[in-house]
């Protein structure tokens, strides 16, 4: 297999040979880690540049993370059972009473392909929910999202509770969505904000001192 | 209100704006939440019994009286409801649309609630199925009944100029049909099912424009298209050239259907586009699709700042909207509201073509003092000719 190919294969989101390179390469005796981040993860890269470049739209961002999904599904069970796989834990989830969740899935997914291990708790997720998640996988970080102004006070609200709960020294909180900027995560005590996906990674990897 | 320096009545100013001529003054428009409604009337003092039936996004109509006291140019009329109720759920907080899309009405963590769609009834269809599915049918006489009559009592006994919705939306109505992440891949990776769909949602929506705008065209000013949102915070949806293969088709022949037989009935009639976000690489294409008015100019999202629109686009589209929705209204201080106005109305005033209004159905978070701010921001600065 050559990981050339598996790169083209993301970026251009064709599914069926981005399964078949991944399998290929495991058959051929690479390393799952390898086929991660010289294959899935610089391919997904190349989406993210191309998406801040304005040549990449959704539809097409959506199409190659799907196709890196798909490559990563072959992967996962190996990366799980040989530990020390992945980056660090990512907890991700709309706040409480915010049920849109395009940008958090494409978040979550980018952050795969980037080699995070991502718990996805989905939508209107209760403020306690997220702590006790953070303390059952020992999340590295907790990535919040809202599209609307009347839910970003639940963003506020998940942040004091994990805070009351103990755990902010152990967790960054990156938060993300359309209303929200560096500004507003400033003032509710978030570490980081990021505008889109590809940056929600750089900022991940920035604030756990991994790039 | 000081209407002494008011010389038009308020459909003059805003039939003027539409013109690209200058009114007296800048007409104001606004939709709004039940939450924010409620909120606004308790604090103009108005208690106005009203049996209020929000739609999907929770938003109700303006009564009358309120948009007199609050100072409105533009008042928004709803349509009547089909004859034939949608599916009914078990579970009191979820219902069905006249398309089978399931909502949920979300509480909200300061009060209020908020329409979710939560489930998409076409997720795992196929071309075939679109065939079966159960559609509106938009030759219901429940929404055209008291259309004619209600329309002609405000267009008649009132000055407001009339904006509405008959047809809504093709592109996104597809999206709370499908699904939106299925839709976006759909574009790519499955181009028939996106063109069967497409086609069967426009039919609706131009039938819909057909009936309405033959029960009360001539009453109508302002007609909404859509909405239409092609855009997030940062880039369009889709690329310009995805829009000009898949979608353009599409809404071209519904507004170029609407607008004809709109002009017929009343002349001075204009077509609106409202999408949402970061469009402006769509703008040369809808001026070509002839549309009149765009909506909402959204200050937040990336390439819309209103003097480059205006400079580019200012001769062929009129703006509606500006007032930004995602701080201003919601957080913003008095001294912030009236500023941002005042931009507002120096970049897209100037020569007419401007109707400022909130760039989104008004939220239960945004206090009525600050929709108060900006009327009485247009009333300091709007005032031509504008010397800001």
């Amino acid at each position: 297999m050559k990981m050339e190919e598996l790169v083209k294969a993301v970026i251009e989101g064709n599914a069926p040979f981005v399964s078949r390179l991944v399998v290929q390469g495991l058959d051929e005796g690479l390393e799952a880690t390898t086929i991660l981040s010289e294959g899935l993860t610089p391919g997904m890269s190349t989406v993210g540049e191309l998406f801040h470049q304005g040549k990449y739209f959704l539809p097409e961002m959506l199409y190659s993370a799907k196709a890196m999904t798909g490559g990563l599904e072959h992967l996962e069970p190996i990366l799980s059972t040989s530990g020390s796989n992945s980056l660090a834990t990512v907890v991700i989830g709309t706040v409480k009473g915010d049920l849109h969740d395009i940008g958090k899935n494409i978040v979550g997914m980018i952050m795969k392909g980037a080699g995070f291990n991502v718990v996805d708790l989905g939508v209107d997720v209760p403020t306690e929910r997220f702590v006790e998640v953070i303390y059952e996988k020992n999340a590295a970080i907790l990535a919040l999202s809202a599209l609307l102004t009347t839910t970003m006070p639940s963003m506020q609200e998940t942040i004091g509770v994990v805070a009351k709960s103990g755990i902010k020294d152990r967790v960054k909180v990156l938060i993300g969505g359309a209303p929200i900027t560096s500004k507003f995560a400033d003032e509710i005590g978030a570490d980081g904000y990021a505008e889109d996906a590809p940056k929600a990674v750089t900022k991940a990897k920035e604030l756990l001192k991994l790039s | 209100m000081n209407k002494s320096k008011r010389s038009m009545t308020r459909r003059e100013r805003v039939v003027a704006a539409l013109d690209h001529k200058e009114p007296d003054c800048v007409p104001l428009s606004m939709s709004i939440t039940i939450n924010a409604y409620d909120n606004l009337k308790h604090y103009l003092g108005m208690d106005l019994e009203e049996d209020l039936n929000p739609g999907r996004w929770t938003e109700v109509p303006i009564h009358p009286l309120v948009a007199e006291r609050f100072g409105l140019d533009v008042i928004w009329l709803p349509i009547g409801k089909a004859h034939k109720k949608p599916r009914q759920s078990d579970d009191p907080n979820k219902w069905y649309d006249e398309w089978g899309v399931e909502w949920t009405k979300i509480p909200l963590i300061n009060g209020g609630y908020y329409n979710e769609m939560t489930c998409p009834p076409l997720e795992d269809a196929t071309v075939q199925d679109l065939e079966d599915f159960d559609w509106p049918d938009p030759f219901d006489p429940g929404i055209v009944e008291g259309v004619r009559e209600y329309y002609r009592h405000i267009h008649n006994d009132t000055e407001f100029a009339i904006l509405t919705r008959f047809g809504g939306a093709v592109f996104e109505q597809a999206w709370y049909l499908r699904g939106m992440e299925k839709f976006l891949l759909d574009l790519v990776e499955n181009s028939e099912f996106v063109e069967a769909l497409l086609t069967k949602i426009g039919k609706i929506q131009m039938a819909l424009n057909g009936v309405l705008i033959e029960a009360a065209g001539e009453y109508v000013d302002i007609l909404r298209l859509s909405g239409e949102d092609m855009g997030t915070q940062e880039n369009p949806i889709i690329s310009l050239l995805m829009f000009r293969r898949m979608v353009r088709p599409h809404l071209e022949k519904l507004w170029a259907y609407a607008k004809e037989k709109l002009l017929k009935k009343n002349q001075n009639a204009k077509i609106m586009l409202h999408s949402c976000g970061a469009v402006s690489p769509f703008l040369p294409d809808w001026i070509d699709m002839k549309i009149d008015v765009l909506d909402p100019i959204q200050p937040k999202a990336k390439g819309m700042d209103p003097f480059e629109l205006k400079a580019a686009f200012g001769d062929k589209l009129t703006f509606h909207g500006g007032i930004d929705a995602q701080y201003v209204l919601p957080f913003g201080t008095t001294e912030e509201v009236r500023e941002h106005t005042r931009k507002y109305i120096k970049a897209l005033a100037p020569g007419g073509g401007y109707i400022c209004a909130p760039v989104h159905n008004v939220q239960g978070d945004v206090p009525p003092e600050n929709l108060v701010v900006m009327r009485d921001a247009v009333e300091e600065f709007g005032y031509y000719p504008i010397n800001l």
